[in-house]
């Protein structure tokens, strides 16, 4: 029988174990080691990197041999849409303050739902801003760019 | 007697008007995400951290406090009307509970449910005030490597107590270690995983992993399922339980408290899992097992009561000992260093005021819960009928408004975002992010410890092991590990959260 992957959730764990483990372990690799009697900022670091890149190969070898159920669906709509609304308020917020901000991410996240509409979005826009608007900024005193020409 | 004498003092604190008034928020804003599928205590607390910057830290922390145990019963009101558990503390109540539902007696369901938890907060409470202080004092003889085992033996503890895979729970562990790391290195001021960016020189902030992890993941995961509501409210007539239901569940509430104040305390315990270790318990105890699953009263009085306990009690190793025992902990540890206060044991004798009104406002705020959770239950009922989306932009307008209030930078949001990313990824392999968050808040301490005790003793390792109190402890932490990879633990293991 060939080889198969028969844990497909261990397999791609281990891998991005691994993936870590590595990096952090070669990024770790220019920061002082120290030496036996004193622990230098590398010591922790390339342990823990070695560390979790022999767990990840474990796990991902174990994949092989131990039977899993797949990996559920990803579905790429709310996935894609609310990282986009969170980017997009992120990049937005300095440019055009808090109120446009939050009007496009809620519209933008709005869009992740499946029984979306149009009223609602509306309403949520109005409210949200208002309420991050009464609250952090006149409330908790944020400093924020507000409006776009403020 | 000075414990008597501690309360006084604490219920001094917890008594003052704006003190009351912040346990009050706490409470009523716990019942809320406890009721909502969908947000939990986690997140919430990541998403309050900002707000609390201002406030004193007694009150802070009161509020903070109150969030995480009124979650506890805001979870089972809707586990019991909609089958849906609000808290993941709540699962087992609903196979009982929606049943009693489905046979018109949700208002008996909901008042066992509030006593019992109302009963095990008390306990808690009490057992808090009791068991801190001899705790505290063991934990002022702990040097350097006492306290690293101890982060050694609080994170296998966490392993084995998380639901899965081990491997892949050890593995989340030292990634959130290694996660923790980023920044300047307090020894020696190297940049470490900075690369080059100027936010991350102090480290990823713990509230910005938090609400990527468990509030943005969290909603996109939401909105993979399209979920149908069903509430039975209709049937909500006659909230007290009848003679019948209190004579058939003072005991279940009883033994619910014991496990859950026990398991509370044990470093890696949670609410979550005293309930299932409660609802297991009570189907073993009962005389007969087939009532289990069709709407046992004793299958809701237990898990409540447990997880109540367990939310109270999880707070004696993080008061005493600074180790927090879930993420929920992990957030007050946080909460405090914001605070400028080191969790451990000097808390106690250095801020008594903030430790015994911390703790006398437990007791209150289990006074206001039920009070909120029995005669204004319609509330909540109705805001179970809020459809998720207009839910989910509110939670996420105060993840980001509240992350980049934290050091106002925009950069914190986009890290924000991609701490969901990892998370619904890491999820979606079933990896648990709960050991991921404590091992990042407990990375630096635990690196600063181990270095201590090493070069102090130029480097001889069996230092750990020498020192009677640092080898009992790894000597708890192994056997633990030992037990849980035992075969025959295992099965037990597996059976109870298939239940």
């Amino acid at each position: 029988m060939a080889l198969s992957v028969r844990h497909p959730q261990d397999f791609f764990a281990g891998v991005i174990f691994i993936g870590f483990g590595v990096a952090a372990f070669f990024i770790g690799r220019e920061y002082s080691f120290g030496t036996a009697t004193r622990m230098g900022p590398g010591y922790f670091p390339a342990l823990l990197g070695a560390l979790l890149g022999a767990l990840g190969v474990i796990i991902a070898a174990r994949s092989f041999s131990l039977s899993g159920p797949p990996i559920a669906k990803i579905q790429f709509r709310p996935l894609s849409l609310v990282l986009a609304a969170i980017i997009l308020f992120a990049v937005l917020l300095d440019v055009a303050g808090l109120v446009a901000a939050t009007v496009v991410m809620v519209i933008v996240a709005g869009l992740a739902a499946w029984d979306v509409r149009a009223r609602d979005v509306a309403l949520l826009c109005v409210g949200l801003a208002a309420l991050a608007l009464g609250l952090f900024v006149y409330g908790l005193g944020l400093t924020i760019k507000v409006w776009p020409w403020s | 007697m000075d414990l008597f004498e501690h309360l006084r003092i604490g219920f001094a604190v917890a008594f003052t008007a704006s003190n009351l008034l912040y346990c009050f928020i706490g409470v009523t804003l716990g019942t809320l995400i406890g009721v909502l599928p969908g947000i939990g205590p986690v997140a919430t607390i990541a998403m309050l951290l900002p707000i609390t910057f201002n406030l004193p830290p007694e009150s802070a922390l009161i509020m903070l406090a109150g969030i995480y145990y009124g979650a506890q019963y805001g979870g089972s009101t809707s586990a019991i009307l909609v089958n849906l558990p609000g808290e993941a503390s709540s699962v087992v109540t609903a196979l009982d509970g929606y049943q009693m539902a489905r046979r018109g007696r949700a208002g008996a369901a909901l008042s066992i449910a509030a006593i019992g938890s109302f009963v095990a907060g008390c306990v808690g409470t009490l057992l808090i005030a009791a068991f801190a202080p001899p705790l505290a004092s063991l934990a002022f003889k702990f040097g350097p490597p006492e306290r690293f085992s101890l982060y050694v033996l609080g994170l296998v503890a966490a392993v084995v107590l998380a639901h899965g895979s081990l491997l892949k729970a050890i593995a989340m562990i030292v990634l959130g270690l290694l996660f923790g790391l980023v920044g300047t290195d307090v020894t020696s001021g190297t940049q470490r995983y900075t690369f080059g960016i100027s936010n991350l020189s102090d480290g990823i902030g713990f509230a910005i992993v938090a609400m990527g992890m468990f509030g943005i993941a969290e909603i996109i995961r939401s909105l993979e399922l399209r979920e149908k509501r069903e509430v039975f409210t209709s049937h909500l007539s006659g909230l007290w339980p009848t003679r019948q239901d209190l004579r058939d569940s003072w005991k279940a509430i009883l033994r619910g408290t014991g496990l859950g104040s026990l398991l509370g305390i044990l470093p890696g315990g949670t609410a979550v899992l005293a309930s299932f270790a409660s609802y297991t318990l009570e189907k073993r105890m009962a005389a007969d097992p087939q009532r289990f699953g069709k709407g046992a009263i004793e299958g809701v009085a237990g898990p409540e009561s447990a997880n109540n306990a367990a939310a109270q009690t999880s707070f004696i190793p993080m008061l005493t000992l600074g180790i927090p025992s879930n993420p929920v902990m992990a957030l007050m540890v946080g909460a405090m260093i914001i605070q400028g206060i080191q969790p451990g044991p000097q808390v106690m004798t250095e801020r008594p005021q903030l430790f015994w009104g911390m703790i006398a406002s437990m007791w209150v705020g289990n006074v206001m819960l039920v009070l909120l959770n029995l005669p204004l239950i319609g509330i909540w009922v109705r805001l179970l009928k809020v459809p998720y989306r207009l839910l989910y932009p509110a939670i996420l307008m105060f993840c980001c408004v509240g992350v980049y209030s934290l050091s106002s930078s925009t950069l914190d949001i986009v890290l924000m975002a991609f701490f969901g990313l990892l998370g619904y990824i890491l999820i979606k392999l079933d990896c648990e992010p709960a050991p991921f968050l404590l091992a990042f808040v407990l990375g630096p301490m635990m690196e600063e410890e181990l270095r201590r005790s090493i070069n102090t003793v130029r480097g001889d390792w069996s230092v750990f092991l020498t020192r009677p109190l640092s080898l009992a402890l790894l000597v708890i932490a192994a056997a633990l590990l030992l037990l849980v990879i035992a075969p025959n633990l295992r099965k037990k293991r597996e059976e109870a959260f298939q239940e």
